[in-house]
């Protein structure tokens, strides 16, 4: 089963087309992809502008907002940029790139895990504008349901995300953590029933199942 | 207590809340400085394509056209040669000539000259300059680097390479392939004319492999953009200027269809005319016609048939040819068999090229059948 519906808001690269590695790689690509393979740096450059936003996107979402984004997209391109030689066409271009991604971000999470760190808590105004309560609440819920991705393990948060959050299916999922599409299914299948589970221990998402059962109560 | 299945609710809810969050904003542009800045200290790890077949059956089968020399700065803006010539500067050098790093180059991109030559710098590699009031499109980069040149002229020095095509010019269908020497093309509306100077290069149609010229400097020649030699009949037709100086004498005893034999030289006290340098491309390629002959009879005539089969031999024959017109070195690589290279040496010693100052060289890869 999948949690997005048919109504389902898509996400900005979904908006402008289909998620980024369903997208088939045309000729221009291609050839942009071989010159940077052979070392062309303004055909890297261009392939930086191309999926820029995407690495962002799906950063941010493995992320969250405590992460530096933009340090750990630079690290995403200058990964790429050092394995491009490798890179032999076997599989889509995007999906290559999000495989990179995701090992970046899981070596900056295994880093961080393995220091000290110091964190600061804003508080709940969370910005210096006034939201309004609507969006406050599902701001609250966001940085609540990344804390329940943290608890989660590593292979089911990488799994839910890229299925959930990035729109990715599970054949193209087994090749980006190098995994069976079964074994891929049975983590998101574990994932969800696991986030599911720990909803309330989060206020927000603990509001957020009352609310939905109110509603409930009321039809 | 919750039901399950209000708690997968609210999980997709929120998964919705998520997936329309949007992302902060990025500055893009700055981390796009840093990263290239970066990468200038990082060389890549560069592809590890492998040599494969294709490439080097590319390399003899679409050779076009072009050779031309390290001389060529002096001679790039000559009347027979420039492309858009008359209004060009005739030392482009002494033009302000702009340099572009052709690693900042994309594929596609086109390059059109006013009155300066523009010169791309391919580090290492190749560097090429595109003659005033030319235009030309990078049609490959990293293991090849390719030029279309669309129209007027752009003469390239190639650093020499292990790597089978590291440079062609392509003109039309024409595709000239090199590495490790200098050339210019000029493309004359519906034609390409290469000048070797310095260096060999194989000229052929991309889809005809048993049609390659072998251009060794000092050499020029004119092709079809569909990679045919032109040079032999067009001079004959249009260009009587270029017809061979030495063999007026021998056209009117022998008409013209006997142009190609290239005989026993007049005296120069016959023709007031000084030598040329080298003997021009529709001379070379006369001759060299018919030396092919005497070879493919002689392979004829000296290779033993056996039964219905049907023997086959390809080999690039070379040809040094002395100032006084004699060919003084015939080579064939690979070696023919004893027998018939004999014959051909034999034969080839009463052929004669037009003189000229300095001699020629040439060649062609031929295909020889019993």
């Amino acid at each position: 089963m999948r949690l997005v519906g048919a109504g389902r808001p898509r996400t900005p690269a979904q908006q402008v087309g289909e998620a980024p590695s369903s997208r088939p790689e045309d000729s221009d690509l291609k050839a942009v992809i071989e010159r940077a393979r052979g070392g062309d740096s303004l055909a890297f450059r261009e392939l930086f502008r191309r999926y820029r936003a995407d690495v962002a996107r799906l950063v941010h979402r493995m992320v969250g907002s405590g992460g530096d984004l933009d340090d750990l997209v630079q690290e995403v391109f200058l990964q790429v940029h050092r394995s491009i030689g490798d890179f032999r066409g076997q599989a889509r271009f995007s999906t290559w790139l999000y495989r990179v991604a995701v090992n970046v971000v899981l070596m900056q999470r295994r880093a961080a895990r393995s220091r000290p760190t110091f964190s600061y808590v804003e508080p709940a105004t969370l910005d210096d504008k006034p939201l309004p309560d609507e969006q406050l609440a599902r701001t609250l819920r966001i940085e609540a349901f990344y804390r329940l991705l943290d608890r989660i393990s590593e292979k089911k948060r990488t799994v839910f995300i890229l299925h959930e959050l990035e729109g990715l299916v599970p054949a193209d999922i087994a090749r980006i953590v190098d995994a069976p599409v079964l074994t891929v299914r049975t983590r998101l299948f574990y994932a969800r029933r696991e986030l599911a589970g720990m909803m309330k221990d989060e206020p927000e998402l603990c509001a957020l199942i009352h609310q939905l059962e109110s509603k409930d109560g009321e039809a | 207590m919750s039901q399950p299945g209000t708690e997968m609710r609210a999980l997709r809810q929120v998964v919705r809340d998520l997936v329309a969050e949007p992302v902060p904003s990025v500055d893009f542009d700055r981390m796009e400085d840093t990263l290239l800045r970066k990468l200038q200290c990082e060389p890549p790890r560069r592809a590890r394509a492998p040599r494969t077949k294709a490439v080097w059956l590319a390399a003899a089968f679409a050779a076009t056209a072009v050779a031309a020399a390290a001389v060529l700065g002096p001679r790039w803006a000559s009347p027979e040669s420039a492309p858009v010539g008359r209004g060009a500067p005739t030392q482009p050098a002494a033009a302000e000539e702009e340099v572009v790093q052709g690693d900042r180059l994309l594929v596609g991109q086109r390059l059109v000259t006013s009155a300066a030559p523009l010169r791309v710098e391919h580090p290492e590699r190749a560097s090429w300059t595109l003659a005033p009031h030319s235009s030309a499109r990078l049609v490959r980069s990293g293991e090849q680097i390719a030029v279309e040149l669309q129209f007027g002229a752009l003469l390239a020095s190639v650093a020499p390479s292990s790597r089978p095509e590291s440079f062609a010019v392509e003109v039309g269908e024409t595709h000239v392939a090199v590495h490790g020497t200098v050339f210019r093309v000029s493309r004359r509306e519906e034609t390409a004319h290469v000048e070797v100077l310095h260096g060999t290069v194989a000229v052929g149609a991309r889809s005809e492999a048993a049609r390659v010229w072998l251009l060794t400097a000092p050499a020029t020649g004119r092709f079809s953009l569909d990679g045919r030699r032109l040079d032999t009949a067009e001079l004959a037709k249009t260009a009587p200027r270029s017809v061979p100086r030495a063999l007026p004498s021998a056209r009117s005893a022998a008409g013209s269809d006997a142009v190609g034999s290239v005989g026993p030289h007049p005296s120069s006290e016959q023709d007031p005319e000084p030598l040329e340098p080298h003997p021009s491309g529709a001379e070379l390629e006369r001759a060299l016609e018919l030396l092919i002959e005497d070879v493919r009879d002689c392979f004829a005539s000296h290779t033993q048939p056996s039964g219905n089969v049907v023997i086959q031999a390809r080999s690039t024959l070379h040809v040094q040819v002395e100032p006084s017109g004699r060919v003084g070195q015939l080579t064939f690589d690979p070696p023919l068999s004893p027998a018939v290279r004999a014959c051909a040496e034999e034969r080839v010693a009463a052929r004669r090229f037009p003189p000229s100052k300095l001699g020629a060289r040439t060649g062609r890869l031929v295909l020889l059948t019993r």
